[in-house]
């Protein structure tokens, strides 16, 4: 809608002050990541450092060892997604571009267990991770983040409109289905990758629970759960906590920033938070 | 391959016939399980085995170490008596509660503000996402340290001659603080969902309305309120459905804590399984929670003839 001046005037007031409360908290963030520990605990509060130290940033790297969780994080999430991209479009592909006997009820086994909360199966999946021995392995920590109904639903959505004459053209040319796949529906369908993409990257580079059940070794701690830690172990160093928390948020912005149509359409498509 | 093989024996002039119809691709349904298998295995070992172990568990007994051992439905009675359940299911209600209605007032007021076509609208709508995607853990330790009693929330409120207030050390103010924090957190979902919701509203319906001489109060509540209520419906059905899930910031900002007070349904299934080692009390807890889940879907589903309005 086309607001007149006095209205648009009256909208920027307003989406301004909601968007100063929305981003406060991180401007807290990087304020408190770069003061002193006097000045973090001082009141009342400071609100600007004096110096800015950067030196938080390092000591959180280094002694927190956040260098070695960024790298840990960085790994799971990037093979979790490659990973689940190719197995969701695998599975995508058959349910929109093959005719097979129970085809259609299989593929709703497939959306029913989307119903099941993750509540139901996360403490046997623990348990079964417990009895293969997983615990404390990255195996543990990449394997349930490379399947995904959900993907694979999201993925079939968006072939059932790419044209089925395409596949046809190239059947006739003598082309097989991994072809096609290959060829033909995988470039066609980018932004539906992109929009799984970015969905996944970022529920599996945020999340905290499944890493606090099935990590104990400080080697293996992802972002989240260094970070959940180091806020147990190290209660006092408000500062380089907090410097660690803006290494943690960085990453994620960026690949939102870079992503953000897709996502927001992955969003309004599945309803699904983030 | 014997039908084929059979019919190329029977009739030689097999090609002037109308081909049999093959029974529905035995070939293609190779190839299908070809490009299936991986999500078979995941399926069966991520989901199915999963949902079957839950079942065995919720009438076992098992800390994980010992072996397991049947007990029927005792989990399920002492479910019944176990008075931090009742505490965690009313924490679970307060939460979701206060959290719908904040989401969904300032989501749809946050909405209506991001509708208009306005310079910089890309960097708004972009802002009010920057909690949505941001990690929980960084975000929620922020918010902790925020809420302390010589934080700057604190420090805000004394400006304005309010009295310091001890948010995450009361019982009676740690729920409040929680839920301030998760709507910061999640209001950018329920804006998206209505966003989406008002584009998708003819702008002739308001014009027509304005020619008709329509105030604007009367065209939200004739025009926009109902056709948004699909979306608002379908926002209020999965955020209750998350929010029923929530463990991140409970476990960050007071790991369920003070007196109970924040401990949820979801993070005392938490607390059960894994602080405790009671799994199979644990699952059936899950059970108990998923059966909320569905009984709070299925009613409002059963609800949404009276006030949700389909074009």
């Amino acid at each position: 809608m086309q607001p007149n001046r006095a209205q648009a005037t009256r909208l920027h007031i307003s989406l301004l002050a909601g968007s100063l409360l929305m981003v406060a908290p991180f401007l807290w963030m990087i304020s408190a990541s770069l003061q002193t520990l006097a000045e973090v605990e001082a009141f009342p509060p400071v609100w600007i450092p004096g110096v800015p130290q950067w030196q938080n940033y390092i000591t959180s790297l280094v002694e927190y060892q956040t260098a070695r969780a960024l790298v840990n994080s960085t790994v799971v999430t990037l093979v979790s997604v490659a990973g689940q991209l190719l197995i969701c479009s695998l599975s995508a592909y058959a349910f929109s571009r093959l005719r097979f006997r129970g085809r259609d009820q299989f593929f709703l086994l497939y959306l029913a267990t989307m119903m099941i909360p993750h509540y139901v199966t996360i403490i046997p999946l623990y348990t079964l991770v417990w009895s293969a021995g997983l615990i404390d392995t990255y195996a543990a920590l990449i394997v349930p983040g490379l399947f995904s109904p959900f993907g694979t639903f999201l993925l079939r959505q968006f072939f059932n409109q790419i044209p089925i004459s395409l596949d046809e053209a190239t059947l006739i040319d003598g082309g097989s289905h991994w072809q096609i796949f290959w060829y033909v529906i995988l470039p066609l369908a980018r932004p539906g990758l992109g929009a799984l993409g970015i969905f996944s990257f970022l529920g599996i580079w945020n999340t905290l629970f499944w890493p606090v059940l099935v990590i104990n070794s400080k080697e293996l701690f992802t972002l989240p759960l260094a970070l959940a830690m180091a806020q147990g172990q190290f209660v006092s160093l408000i500062n380089v906590q907090m410097a660690g928390a803006v290494i943690a948020c960085v990453p994620v912005i960026v690949m939102f920033l870079l992503l953000q149509r897709q996502f927001i359409e992955s969003l309004a498509l599945s309803g699904m938070k983030g | 391959m014997s039908t084929s093989v059979q019919t190329k024996a029977d009739t030689p002039f097999v090609s002037l016939e109308k081909p049999r119809r093959r029974p529905l691709g035995s070939r293609t349904f190779v190839v299908a399980l070809m490009f299936l298998a991986p999500s078979l295995i995941g399926l069966f070992g991520l989901q199915l085995v999963p949902i079957g172990t839950a079942l065995v568990l919720g009438v076992s007994e098992w800390n994980i170490i010992d072996p397991m051992q049947f007990v029927g439905l005792k989990n399920f009675r002492d479910v019944l008596t176990d008075s931090t359940f009742v505490k965690s299911l009313y924490n679970t209600f307060y939460l979701t509660f206060g959290l719908e209605v904040l989401n969904t007032v300032l989501g749809l007021l946050v909405a209506l503000l991001l509708r208009h076509a306005l310079r910089f609208i890309g960097l708004y709508r972009t802002i009010y996402i920057l909690p949505l995607i941001t990690t929980w853990a960084a975000v929620a330790i922020a918010w902790r340290y925020m809420y302390s009693l010589q934080g700057p929330i604190n420090d805000l409120l004394m400006v304005v001659g309010v009295d310091p207030v001890p948010w995450l050390s009361r019982p009676e103010w740690a729920m409040p603080a929680v839920i301030i924090t998760i709507t910061w957190k999640t209001l950018a979902w329920k804006t998206i969902i209505l966003l989406a919701g008002l584009q998708s509203i003819p702008a002739e319906y308001y014009e027509a309305s304005s020619i008709d001489g329509a105030s604007n109060r009367r065209q939200f509540f004739t025009i926009t309120l109902p056709l948004l209520s699909p979306a608002l419906f379908f926002a209020l059905i999965i955020g209750i459905i998350n929010t029923l899930q929530l463990f991140d910031p409970i476990y960050i900002m007071t790991q369920g804590g003070p007196a109970d007070a924040t401990r949820t349904l979801s993070y005392y299934i938490y607390s059960r399984g894994f602080e405790s080692l009671r799994m199979g009390y644990a699952a059936a807890l899950s059970w108990v929670l998923f059966a909320i889940i569905f009984a709070i879907t299925g009613v409002q589903w059963l609800l949404q003839k009276r006030w949700v309005f389909y074009q």
